[in-house]
This record gives C-alpha cells, sequence and structure tokens, in this order.
C-alpha cells in the first residue's frame, strides 16, 4: 500500500456512470485511498466539506459540463488547492484539461496501473513538489524557447 | 185672519224665501260657471303669459339673429363697396388696356402694310435673280458645249497620234508575230503530245463528249473502268455506262448550259458488273471563235473514300451513343478549354441546358462556379505538356443544386481529321458516397466513444478480480478471468483503434514526440510479438544505430501491426524477417513474410480503410483492416514513407509454388535525428 500515512489520502470521484464510479472506487481502495463519489455535481460546498486531496472528474456529467465544474472549483478559494484529473473518453482529452484549467487528463480507456500511478503522483506529497518544481522547469524552458 | 194673512205673508215668505233660495243657488251656479270661467281665464293668462314668454325668447333671438344679419349686412357691404372699386380698378385697367391693344394693332397693321411692301420688293428681286441665274445657265451650257468640242478635238489628235504609233508598232509586232507563230506552232506540236501524254498517264478516267452526248475521246482509265476498249467507247451514248444514265445525260447537258460542273456523283458500270463510285468534274471547250465543241469531264475514284466516310459516321454515331447513354458527365472542350460538347448526363447532373453549355468557357459556366483554381491547374497543363489527370476531387457549391464533390478524369483527344486538339473532361458525381462516408464516419466516432466507458468499467473490474485471485486454488474462477482479461484487451484495442480511424479522418491525430533508440524499439517489439506465434520464428538483421523524434507508442504500433499481419498471412510459413538499415536521412525497415502475397492491383489498397485481402482459395482473415491504414497515418505523421513489395507467384509446371520467392516485405522509413539533435526533447 502507497498510502503509508495514518490517514489515508482521501479521493472524491465525479461520474455519472455509477459503473465506472464502482470500478474506480475499488481499484483505489485496493490500494487504500479513502474513496468519496458523487454522481453529480452538487457545488463547491459539498467538495470543500469532502476536502478531497484528489478530484476525479468527468467531463460529460449530466446536465452539466464537466470542464465548468473545474472552472468554478478552480475559482473558489476553498477549493482551488485541489487537483483535477479529466476523465474523458473524447479524443482530445489534453485540450478538454487545459480549457477546463485541470491539472491532468485520463482518457478512457486505461490501465488500472495508469490509474494508480496519476493517483499517486498527485496525492504523494514528494512527487507533487517534484511535479510543481517540472512545471517550473519546463515553463523556464518554454521562455527561454 | 191673521192667520190666513200669517198664512199668505208665509205664503210669500217662503216663496220669497224659495226665491232667494233660487237666487242664491242660480247665484251659486253662476259663481261656479264664474269660478270656472276665471280658472279658465286663469289658465288662459298663464298659457298666454307662457307664450308670452317664448315669444320673448323667440323676439330674443330673432333680434339676435337681426343683429347678425345686420352685422353681416355691414360686411357683405363692405365687402360689395370694396368690389365695386375693384371692379372700378378693373374697368379703368380695362380701358387702358383696350387703349393699349388699339395702339398695338394700329403698330400691326402699320407693320403688315410695311410687309407687304417688303413682300413685294422680295418677289421682284427673286424673279431678277431667276432671270440672271437662267441666262447664267444658258452661258454656262456654252461654255461646256465649247469645252467638249476642245476635249473632242484634243482627243481625236491623240487617238489620230495613237492610231498612227499603233499602226508602226503592229507592223513591227507582226514582223515578231510571224517569227513567233513559227516557233510557237512548233511548241503546240509539243505540247499537244505532252498533254495526250498526261492525259493518258492520268488514273481518273476522262473523256471528252459531244454536244450530242456522245463521247468523242477517252483515256485508258475510262477504258479500265468500263471494261470497254477505246473504238468501242468513242462513238457511243456518254450515259451508257452508268447504273443512272438519266442523271449521268442531265449531268452533261448542266455542263453545256452552265460552262462547268464539280463534284457530281455517278456510279459507273464495269462490263462485268463492278461498281465505281466517281465524282466528276467537267467544262466545256470551245474553238477561238467561242463556238462550244464539247465538254471534258474528269472523274475521280470515290469508292475507298465513300466506304471511309460511311465507316466515319458510323463510329461517330457508335461514340455519339456511348456518351448519350454514359451516366456519367462528360464535357468536350476545345483548346481555348470553351466548351465543344457535352453529354445528355452533365446536363442533368448540373441542371444546364445545352445553349448556357456549348461554346462557353469552362470556366464560365453555371455563374463562374466552375472556376475554381485546382480544375484550372488540371486543365491548362493537358495540351502544353500533353499531360492528363485522374481523380482531380472537386467541390462545387451550387446555389440551387447544392454541393456536389466530382472526380475528375482530364484527357488530351486528337481530332484526327482537323487534327485539331480537344480535352475530353469525364466526371464522377460521388457527392452520395461522400454523405454516406462521413455519416458512417461519424457513427463510428460516436460508437467507439461510447463503447469506451463501458470497456474501461469491465477492463479495470477483470484486473481487480485477477489481482485478488491470483493465488486461488479455483482454477476455474482464474481461467475465465484470464480469458476475459484478453477478449477486454482485443476489445479494448478494436475501440482505440476505431477511435485512431476517427481521429485521422477528422484530422485530430496527434503525437506526442519524445526522442527515443530505434534498435532498441525494434528489439522490444520483436520480443514481444515472438509470443504471439511459436510457429514463427522472427529474426532481426543489421542495426540503424539511430535515434528518432517521434511517437514511441505509436511507432511500436507500427511494428506491432507490420509484424502481426506477417504472421496472419503466412499461415503456412515459419520464418519472418525484420531487417533495420539506414541512409544519410533515413532509418529504414522492411518486414518480409513468406505468406500468401499481395496481387500488384491490391498493393496501393491495402492502405486504405477497411481494405482487406483474402488468399486464393478465397480464404479471409480476422480483423477491420484498419491496421496499415494506422500505420500509414503514423508513419506519415513523422514525414516518414511506407510502402509494400510484394509477388504473387504462380504455382510452378511440378504444381508446387516456389515458396520461397512468394510473400511480402512491408517497408518503412522515418527520419532519424541527426547527432546535435539527439538529446533535445520536443513535444507537440
Amino acid at each position: 500500500m502507497k498510502n503509508s500515512n495514518l490517514v489515508p489520502k482521501k479521493i472524491l470521484i465525479i461520474d455519472d456512470n455509477e459503473g465506472i464510479l464502482f470500478a474506480l472506487q475499488k481499484a483505489l481502495e485496493l490500494k487504500g485511498y479513502e474513496v468519496h463519489t458523487f454522481e453529480t455535481f452538487m457545488g463547491v460546498n459539498a467538495v470543500a466539506k469532502v476536502a478531497p486531496d484528489l478530484l476525479y472528474l468527468d467531463v460529460s456529467l449530466t446536465g452539466k459540463d464537466g470542464r465548468e465544474v473545474a472552472r468554478e472549483l478552480k475559482r473558489n478559494d476553498k477549493t482551488k488547492h485541489i487537483p483535477i484529473v479529466i476523465l474523458t473518453a473524447y479524443l482530445n482529452a489534453s485540450d478538454l484539461a487545459n480549457e477546463a484549467g485541470a491539472d491532468d487528463f485520463l482518457p478512457k480507456p486505461f490501465e488500472l496501473a495508469h490509474l494508480w500511478k496519476i493517483t499517486e503522483k498527485y496525492t504523494s506529497t514528494s512527487e507533487k513538489e517534484l511535479t510543481v518544481e517540472h512545471k517550473k522547469r519546463k515553463k523556464s524552458a518554454t521562455v527561454l524557447s | 185672519m191673521i192667520k190666513i194673512i200669517q198664512s199668505d205673508e208665509l205664503t210669500l215668505a217662503r216663496k220669497e224665501l224659495a226665491y232667494q233660495k233660487d237666487e242664491r243657488e242660480k247665484r251659486a251656479a253662476e259663481l261656479v260657471v264664474a269660478n270656472v270661467e276665471l280658472a279658465f281665464q286663469q289658465a288662459e293668462k298663464e298659457k298666454r303669459v307662457e307664450e308670452l314668454s317664448v315669444a320673448n325668447v323667440e323676439l330674443l333671438f330673432q333680434n339676435n339673429e337681426k343683429e347678425k344679419r345686420a352685422a353681416e349686412l355691414v360686411i357683405a357691404n363692405e365687402e360689395l363697396a370694396f368690389q365695386n372699386k375693384e371692379k372700378e380698378k378693373r374697368a379703368e385697367e380695362l380701358t387702358v388696356a383696350n387703349k393699349e391693344l388699339l395702339f398695338q394693332n394700329k403698330e400691326k397693321e402699320k407693320r403688315a402694310e410695311e410687309l407687304t411692301v417688303a413682300n413685294k420688293e422680295l418677289l421682284f428681286q427673286n424673279k431678277e435673280k431667276e432671270k440672271r441665274a437662267a441666262e447664267l445657265v444658258i452661258a454656262n451650257e456654252e461654255l461646256l458645249f465649247q469645252n467638249k468640242e476642245k476635249e473632242k478635238r484634243a482627243a481625236e489628235l491623240v487617238i489620230a497620234d495613237i492610231e498612227l504609233d499603233f499602226q508602226i508598232k503592229q507592223k513591227e509586232k507582226r514582223e515578231i508575230a510571224n517569227k513567233e507563230l513559227e516557233v510557237f506552232s512548233n511548241s503546240l506540236k509539243l505540247a499537244s503530245q505532252y498533254s495526250r501524254s498526261l492525259i493518258e498517264a492520268s488514273t481518273d478516267p476522262l473523256v471528252t463528249i459531244s454536244p450530242a452526248g456522245k463521247i468523242t475521246d477517252v483515256n485508258e482509265a475510262s477504258v479500265n473502268v468500263t471494261g470497254e476498249s477505246r473504238e468501242k467507247l468513242i462513238g457511243t451514248d456518254f450515259s451508257d455506262y452508268f447504273t443512272e444514265p438519266k442523271k449521268a445525260r442531265e449531268g452533261y447537258k448542266q455542263v453545256f448550259k452552265k460552262g462547268v460542273v464539280s463534284d457530281y456523283s455517278l456510279t459507273i458500270r464495269h462490263k462485268n458488273g463492278t461498281l465505281t463510285d466517281v465524282l466528276y468534274n467537267a467544262s466545256v471547250y470551245k474553238d477561238d471563235a467561242g463556238k462550244v465543241l464539247g465538254v471534258f469531264a474528269a472523274a475521280r475514284d470515290v469508292t475507298e473514300q465513300k466506304v471511309l466516310q460511311r465507316e466515319r459516321a458510323q463510329t461517330l454515331s457508335y461514340a455519339e451513343g456511348i456518351l448519350g447513354t454514359m451516366r456519367e458527365p462528360i464535357l468536350v472542350l476545345d483548346k481555348h478549354l470553351r466548351v465543344k460538347s457535352a453529354n445528355e448526363a452533365f446536363y442533368r447532373t448540373f441542371s444546364i441546358k445545352a445553349k448556357d453549355t456549348e461554346g462557353c468557357l469552362v470556366y464560365e459556366l453555371k455563374n463562374r462556379h466552375w472556376d475554381m483554381p485546382q480544375l484550372r491547374e488540371g486543365l491548362e497543363k493537358i495540351l502544353p505538356q500533353k499531360s492528363a489527370f485522374n481523380d482531380l476531387e472537386i467541390t462545387f457549391d451550387f446555389p440551387v443544386i447544392g454541393s456536389k464533390v466530382m472526380l475528375l478524369n482530364g484527357r488530351r483527344l486528337i481530332q484526327s481529321e482537323k487534327g485539331e486538339e480537344l480535352i475530353l473532361l469525364a466526371m464522377q458525381d460521388i457527392t452520395e458516397q461522400r454523405v454516406l462516408q462521413q455519416r458512417n464516419d461519424s457513427f463510428m466516432s460516436m460508437a467507439s466513444h461510447e463503447l469506451k466507458t463501458p470497456v474501461t468499467t469491465i477492463k479495470m473490474l477483470v484486473q481487480i478480480l485477477q489481482m485478488q485471485y491470483a493465488k486461488s486454488k479455483d482454477t476455474t474462477l482464474v481461467e475465465y478471468l484470464a480469458t476475459i482479461g484478453k477478449q477486454i484487451e482485443q476489445l479494448t484495442k478494436l475501440v482505440t483503434d476505431l477511435l485512431d480511424v476517427s481521429k485521422i479522418k477528422a484530422d485530430k491525430f496527434k503525437l506526442e514526440k519524445k526522442t527515443f533508440d530505434f534498435d532498441a524499439l525494434a528489439t522490444e517489439i520483436v520480443q514481444s510479438c515472438q509470443l504471439l506465434s511459436a510457429q514463427h520464428t522472427i529474426t532481426i538483421q543489421g542495426k540503424t544505430k539511430a535515434h528518432i523524434s517521434g511517437d514511441r507508442d505509436s511507432v511500436s504500433r507500427v511494428f506491432i501491426n507490420l509484424i502481426t499481419n506477417a504472421i496472419k498471412y503466412s499461415p503456412d510459413a515459419n520464418t519472418i524477417i525484420v531487417s533495420l538499415s539506414q541512409d544519410e536521412k533515413d532509418v529504414c525497415v522492411g518486414i518480409k513474410d513468406f505468406g500468401i502475397g499481395i496481387a500488384s492491383d491490391h498493393q496501393e489498397k491495402i492502405f486504405e480503410r477497411f481494405f482487406q485481402v483474402g488468399n486464393d482459395s478465397g480464404q479471409s482473415f480476422a480483423g477491420l483492416g484498419i491496421g496499415l491504414y494506422i500505420s500509414a497515418a503514423v508513419v506519415a505523421q513523422h514525414r516518414g514513407r511506407i510502402w509494400v513489395e510484394s509477388s504473387k507467384e504462380k504455382p510452378t509446371r511440378s504444381g508446387a509454388a516456389d515458396r520461397s520467392r512468394r510473400g511480402s516485405t512491408f517497408l518503412f522509413q522515418l527520419p532519424k535525428l541527426k547527432p546535435k539533435e539527439k538529446k533535445v526533447h520536443e513535444k507537440f
């Protein structure tokens, strides 16, 4: 189990397909994460109340655009620190994630290994720092080029 | 007595009383009447009062009206006074005007008198002028006559001089002419012999005909075409030797009448029955005095020409028949790209009439909707470069008939008779095909998109179960889970492939480029593919020793697709060779199998979507036929090249095919990194 801290990391999944919600929950629980699931977006406060360490967000929620949800969460002080990974079956997953202001994307279909890797990336402190560092480097490289 | 008196008095008193009572009653009745009368009078008075009051009101009203009338009358009087003044003014003005008129009339009369005098003067002057003119005409005529007389004299003098000169010259000429005549007479003899030999040498039948229609002379060709001897022909009727003697007679009569006839069609009959179609050119010949001596007629054999003409007409009608019945629109353009002709299908497809098509510049058709840069480029090269184009796809956007997607083929044609250069433009309407294709593409994209979520769910759950029960003693469960796992992997690959096809079609196929060691990738893929077939040995020959910048996963898929194809299409072979090489710019991979091979006419199509090759016995192979399509797209995205070299060897006489020469080699090239670029990572 990667989650060696006493307090397990909290993952929130928002997806309107109960099948994938169930499978994701089981897959992440296997790795010791505390998993919360929403079938619909119930507002910023509901998310803030769960206070997850990572949010998996489906792009096409019933009656709501996942990108809009992500932007709303990133605008709000209570939730803007939560890393968001966009879940999508659309072809242009990376473009969608960019539009949403999300941190990453996980295109369907994916391997369990990929799911665990990306979850660990955003929940492990050291990895998180590394990512920030990497982003900084990438940014400066872009400026130079 | 007293009593009587008293009684009388009483009676009297009573009478008096009765009388008084009567009187009183009368008075009362009179009073009643008087009261009634009074009441009546009172009522009358009241009526009078009322009437008076009404009459007063009426009077008041009438007074007011009267006052109004009086006021109006004052105004009317004022108006009348004003009008009278105006009338007086007008009358004064009229008087002045009349005076003026009178004055003017007098002036006019004066002018009229003056004019009459002037006219008389003018008339007199005109008459004088006419007289002068008549005198001038006479004088001119006299002058002209005198001039003419002078000229005549001068001309007579000139003529006399010329005549003198002429007579001198004639004398000289006659001397020269006599000499020339001698020479000419000799040359005439020679010329006559020369023309005779020319006439005889002519392969065209020539005859001379007398005014009576008898043949007077013939050449050898006439003897040959009729089969009659010269002696037999001369003196006989010209018309005897034709299938239509009447028409022949009319022919030479026309010549005598008009002097000349050309291209007169007749058929000569040989005595053995052979017919020869000829065209006659004939003219009269005359003696020195201009008298017509006969007709000279030359015939040209046009039998072959007629056959050719008939054949040409047949070919033309054949070609027109084909063009007319073709369902594909066709245009024939001249060298200036103007429409020479179009077929029915063209008019139908583009809803256009012949009058708006023929003679028009092709770009001007349908309000210049045909003016497309690609079409210009293709058409304008055909004649100068003697080139052609095939399957040029053009989308026309017409206002009424809508969008039309056409495949155009252009060819150069030579109209042999005139040597004119033409362009044949054949079209295929693929609008409907395109619509279906687009519908199909969007359905495929949607279907594969919708499949992704359930596939991901099942895949995750199967993987979880496999992990949880990896060490279970329940072998059936483990075995089932393994099979489900494999099938779900296949399903995932299918969905991914279908989506990749959608991405390629939608131009959304993007690569994540990174630098990687090409040989290492090849070794890794070959090792994993080796696990797929126990029957085949996959060997690597050579090395590239190169790094390339590209999408490692996508390049892996190209390798995997080609190697799995090699396995699939060589069911009876046991070797697959992966050769690696490089040149200055590229790495090159060849994947050779010894399988069923690909017929040459299929070698370009195999890179198309959903195209699959079967073997000779009609056996088909599993799969969607999109592996090579995706591979080609990946290679193209890397700016590389992919192709196939294949042979389908036929069985030898011994009955067995030479297996070592059968099979296919798929090759692909990818640009390699220059050494200095190796460490640079790029992403796009």
